[in-house]
């Protein structure tokens, strides 16, 4: 045995920011994933290239539609209670920072609401297109970028409800703390990524 | 790399002479196996192909491959064989016999399961060549539950302590479900519904921490014999 020693038994548990394992890991997740959708809006603008009217002329319906533009209304309002649905997870990582137990329950309560709401939305957007997944190579792309954000709101909001259920049945310890922050931040990532995403498939037939 | 690491693995040496023989019938073979085919390839050759013209002129590249081919198979009955071989002694290597600089040579050859009793202190990128045995090591880390120490990002000083999840049931049961999903999918849309659902269950199952007891962990004897008063 050594003399010398370096003695660990005072550090603490767990930390709550970026010095975390599991917030790298998650950070890391999402970087993946914005490869993924980076990847889908290449294909966009690629199958964009390739069409000299855009959005493509719909030959595969009884009628031709000749610009069947997306729907902007109801979109818009999906778009709106995600953004909005940032104030919650906001202050669910703050008050998980100050380890406020009954904050933390029902801030993300609030947050698995909007994230319920905000998928059944979305499964209404993907239904307001013109278009099916299987028209042409424009339509795939587009619906490929939403229904994969919709997966990505179904997979935050199923693991916020993991995570609420614990919260509920819990008291507040500093390891779970961590995890509601990380949840914090995936969910910032969802909105985040959606509004380019937003911009391209809504106002990219229109202006590109 | 393999016969570098594999008396750390093993405990046994790898004969030198049949080693270079193995090196140089590889290196030999793999660069006549394969750059020919470089040279086919401009030629308009396809690839995967086991039958061509004669009138191509492709033959004697590819039967220059070929030889390369039955040098790297040579190559690699002398590795099998000098693996063979090196399992007849008994004599192990030692820890480090290369004196090598890097860490998992501090430990014993094979390694066992935890690797280090104390954790070693770093301060270098080639601790061995630092006389390890006079570094500081870790101390104060519980027995009860796995822990790793977290360090500081650029200056890797100790931050915290991360605990590791015990052994699980539930990574193999995800691994279950999402191959029989996959499988489902070929044939028919509907597992993918199904599947998500349980995959979905399974990690809930997996993230619901708690109730696993408090010591999972097999100690070593030198842990238990530092626990015992």
């Amino acid at each position: 045995m050594n003399n010398k020693a370096l003695d660990v038994s005072a550090l603490p548990e767990s930390a709550l920011d970026h010095r975390s394992l599991i917030w790298w890991g998650n950070t890391l997740l999402l970087v993946i994933e914005t490869t993924m959708f980076a990847l889908l809006v290449a294909s966009f603008l690629y199958v964009r290239m390739n069409f000299p009217i855009f959005p493509p002329v719909l030959t595969t319906r009884p009628i031709t539609i000749l610009h069947p533009f997306p729907e902007l209304a109801r979109p818009t309002m999906t778009l709106l209670i995600l953004i909005v649905s940032v104030i919650p997870a906001i202050l669910a990582d703050r008050l998980a920072l100050r380890m406020n137990s009954l904050g933390v329950r029902v801030t993300f309560g609030i947050l698995v609401l909007f994230g319920i709401v905000a998928a059944i939305s979305r499964f209404y957007d993907l239904h307001s297109f013109l278009f099916v997944w299987s028209d042409n190579a424009y339509a795939s792309v587009v619906w490929t970028i939403a229904s994969l954000h919709l997966m990505h709101i179904i997979v935050a909001t199923s693991e916020n409800t993991a995570m609420l259920l614990w919260a509920m049945t819990h008291p507040l310890d500093r390891k779970h703390a961590r995890d509601v922050r990380v949840s914090a931040v995936y969910w910032y990532w969802v909105v985040g990524i959606w509004i380019p995403l937003y911009l391209l498939i809504y106002f990219g037939p229109r202006i590109l | 790399a393999l016969h570098y690491w594999y008396p750390k693995w093993t405990g046994h040496m790898l004969n030198d002479i049949l080693g270079k023989w193995t090196f140089w019938l590889l290196f030999i073979g793999f660069n006549l196996t394969f750059f020919p085919m470089h040279m086919l390839g401009l030629e308009g050759m396809p690839r995967r192909v086991y039958t061509y013209d004669a009138s191509t002129g492709w033959g004697t590249l590819n039967l220059i491959a070929t030889i390369g081919a039955f040098l790297m198979a040579a190559g690699s009955i002398a590795f099998v064989i000098n693996v063979l071989r090196s399992r007849r002694g008994q004599q192990t290597c030692g820890n480090d016999p290369w004196n090598s600089d890097t860490l998992e040579w501090a430990t014993t050859s094979p390694p066992v399961p935890y690797a280090f009793v104390y954790q070693p202190v770093i301060s270098s990128i080639s601790p061995m060549w630092d006389d390890i045995s006079r570094q500081p090591v870790v101390i104060g880390t519980t027995t009860h539950k796995r822990e790793v120490i977290t360090t500081t990002i650029l200056e890797a000083l100790p931050d915290h302590k991360h605990e590791m999840p015990a052994d699980s049931i539930w990574p193999v049961l995800l691994g279950v479900a999402v191959g029989a999903t996959m499988a489902g999918i070929i044939f028919h849309p509907l597992p993918f519904i199904i599947g998500s659902i349980v995959v979905l269950l399974i990690l809930f199952g997996w993230f619901w921490r708690g109730g696993e007891p408090a010591s999972l962990e097999k100690r070593s004897p030198e842990i238990e014999a530092e626990a015992a008063p």
